[in-house]
């Protein structure tokens, strides 16, 4: 997925975007590639996980080959307006900007497309190789990639119109633009990536690139351990224990078994999400990250991204 | 000491808030299930997204406006019976919206106009923040009705939970906003709308011709609805301030959702709501916690080096499963790994409580009363585990 040039990572709340979308930057970077990393709503944890001061509009190198931007649709507009139009004293006009957050908040399309083009354009301009995007959650990236298509069909005329059918030829070409989605192996995790792959499928013409399993409990035992385990949790097993070493071990076994019945839960949600996405037809890269909150502490998105480097190399 | 079932009885309104992933909605729903079963209360759990089989568990099988009363036979397996009674309903943001627009149009014409106007349901997915007002609203709704005692709302994953609260203000203020006015003056007054008129100019050279003027449009016909609008935000704004009202924050022990809980909490603390309950959810079991696992650990590490306890333990484990063909020295090098395993997990669940406990103390700050909920083996599927759940919530 790290040879395309446009990546929007999204999933639903809670999944740990920002820490894969920060990850993924990482690990592009690993492999030689100039990034971008966009974080699409200003909430600041992006540059919080990349341990650096707020990001703003402009992008700034945070370290070699590693830019990191803050989406601003003002800035955006401004932007725009003197790119495309080429009349820098429009956007000089007070109120302006306010009226046109106004009715891009109630015509379709409108505040995406800027958003999308910011996006597109720095792929254009070819500064990076790649762009990585934490964008917006599971309900609102549909209506981002397929920006530039729905205003079209709302606004038939006029320059904005124009300026959408370059955006769409990147965003609808596969080698270089894709969605990867993230979830985690809860049930409403799972049921909303699923959705939002069908979704992306019918409503977009914008390719899935992976899907990415955050959190994933480590494999607790093997096959034959599993028996042994079972075999010490019945009585005469227990009490021969506390009678040779002078103490139960109940509440190990009990620790041990809470762990193995997430771990169970969480194989069971990621097989249905398998099973869901064979039925989609969905063909994508399909990783899974571990969940780390059974180890020391330490930087999660150092981990997250050497476990990436490896699986994508 | 006070317990949850006793916290949540003096409230007639509950509004439940937390960051995605947290387990809100099934917070919420055991709360409902608590009250219903220790009160003789009527409970009412308004939910947005539920899971399926947490929709099934409420018996709710389809999204709907319409409040389900949940029949004692889906107690039946349970040793908890209903005292009060007990009802569900998912939130349907767009048919509440329909609802409001058929509520407040001044006719029929408007009605159907609004209804049909290709902007109405963007406007209504997105403008406004409007599942956030929905939430409230229905809450407003339920409440008035008078046909309950006690109302859990459990409210839409937001970018941030304060847009919950600023919703109905929201509401208000944009019916009030000057580029409202100016947008729509070209019915009402001539003279503004020949002030507009660069506007619209601009407005078109940038967004396409007559884009500004459809949105315009839409907003006329809109504010026929003002007074009715802004009416309802008022008074769903005052309930959100009531005494009865008060909040519950769900949290995770993990840093990024503690964070937005404690944003969330100390905000509605600077706004003077009452936050009368923080609920920690997926806290390892109290039995885990503490010297106990941890002098067991280190059990297990000597046991493993005790030739003795090993091969006793090997005959009798071999003895009990004799069909597994396995040699007696290939199996004690099994049992001792597994019991490194176990030793292994038995720290690590140490490590992780050490973790949760250091982050409860900053919960502490911004709540009445909190209460863990236990870490659980699988995910709620049916009554008998939300009733579990709340009579699992200790107030710490």
């Amino acid at each position: 997925m790290l040879d395309r040039q446009l990546l929007f990572i999204t999933g639903k709340g809670g999944v740990g975007k920002s820490t894969v979308a920060a990850s993924l930057g990482r690990a592009a970077v690993a492999q030689g590639k100039r990034v971008l990393l966009c974080e699409m709503d200003a909430k600041g944890a992006l540059s919080t996980l990349l341990q650096t001061s707020e990001l703003s509009f402009t992008p700034r190198e945070i370290s070699p080959n590693l830019s990191a931007m803050t989406m601003n649709t003002q800035d955006a507009l401004r932007e725009y307006v003197s790119i495309f139009l080429k009349t820098p004293f429009v956007a000089a006009i007070p109120g302006l900007a306010s009226i046109f957050d106004f009715v891009a908040d109630a015509a379709p399309g409108v505040k995406e497309v800027l958003v999308v083009g910011k996006l597109c354009y720095e792929v254009r301009k070819g500064n990076y190789d790649i762009v990585i995007v934490d964008a917006e959650s599971t309900g609102h990236i549909v209506a981002q990639v397929a920006a530039p298509t729905t205003l079209r069909n709302f606004v038939p005329l006029g320059p904005l119109n124009e300026q959408t059918l370059w955006m769409t030829a990147i965003l609808e070409d596969p080698q270089k633009t894709g969605v990867v989605v993230v979830t985690t192996c809860q049930e409403m995790a799972v049921n909303e990536a699923l959705e939002l792959v069908e979704a992306l499928q019918t409503k977009t013409k914008v390719d899935t690139a992976a899907i990415i399993v955050n959190r994933v409990p480590s494999e607790i035992f093997t096959k034959s351990q599993e028996i042994v385990f079972t075999q010490l949790n019945q009585v005469a097993a227990k009490s021969l224990f506390t009678k040779k070493s002078g103490s139960s071990i109940d509440l190990s076994l009990q620790a041990t078994g809470l762990a193995r019945a997430r771990r169970n839960l969480a194989t069971h949600h990621i097989a249905s999400l398998r099973s869901g996405l064979a039925e989609l037809d969905s063909i994508n890269e399909f990783l899974l990250l571990p969940d780390f909150s059974y180890q020391p502490t330490g930087s999660l998105v150092a981990k997250l991204s050497s476990e990436l480097e490896a699986e994508l190399s | 000491m006070t317990t949850v079932a006793e916290l949540i009885q003096r409230d007639g309104l509950i509004v439940v808030c937390g960051s995605g992933g947290v387990g809100k909605t099934t917070v919420s729903a055991a709360l409902g299930v608590l009250a219903a079963t220790q009160t003789e209360k009527r409970v009412l759990v308004l939910t947005v997204d539920p899971a399926k089989r947490l929709a099934n568990a409420l018996g709710l099988s389809e999204f709907g406006n319409v409040e389900v009363q949940i029949t004692s036979d889906l107690f039946k397996t349970s040793k908890t019976k209903l005292r009060g009674s007990l009802s569900a309903a998912m939130i349907d943001t767009k048919a509440s919206w329909d609802d409001l627009i058929s509520r407040h149009a001044p006719d029929e014409a408007t009605r159907n106009s609004v209804l049909q106007n290709s902007l109405y349901k963007n406007l209504t997915e997105r403008f406004i923040h409007s599942h956030d007002y929905i939430a409230i609203e229905r809450l407003y709704q339920a409440h008035s009705s008078g046909a309950y005692d006690l109302i859990i709302v459990d409210t839409p994953p937001s970018r941030n939970a304060l847009t919950v609260l600023d919703a109905p203000k929201r509401m208000q203020d944009f019916f009030s906003s000057r580029l409202l006015k100016l947008l729509t003056a070209n019915t009402q007054w001539q003279l503004l709308a020949l002030a507009a008129k660069p506007f619209y100019e601009i407005a078109d050279r940038l967004l396409g011709k007559g884009l500004l003027r459809d949105v315009a449009e839409f907003f006329t016909l809109f504010r026929t609805m003002e007074t009715g609008f802004v009416e309802r935000a008022k008074k769903v704004e005052a309930l959100l301030h009531d005494t009865k009202t008060s909040f519950a924050i769900v949290t995770t022990l993990e840093d990024a959702p503690l964070s937005e809980a404690e944003f969330l909490g100390l905000a509605l603390k600077e706004r003077k709501f009452s936050t009368n309950l923080a609920i920690a959810n997926r806290v390892i079991p109290k039995e885990l916690q503490g010297q106990a696992l941890i002098k067991q650990a280190q059990v297990l590490n000597d046991a493993r080096q005790n030739t003795e306890l090993v091969s006793e333990l090997t005959d009798l484990l071999l003895k009990t499963d004799p069909g597994s063909g396995i040699d007696e020295e290939s199996f004690s090098k099994l049992l001792t790994q597994t019991l490194e395993t176990i030793q292994n997990y038995a720290q690590a669940t140490t490590h992780i409580s050490e973790k949760q406990s250091a982050l409860l103390d900053r919960v502490a700050g911004f709540a009445d009363h909190f209460a863990t909920a236990p870490m659980l083996e699988s995910d709620i599927a049916d009554i008998n585990g939300l009733v579990a759940l709340g009579e699992n919530l200790n107030i710490v």
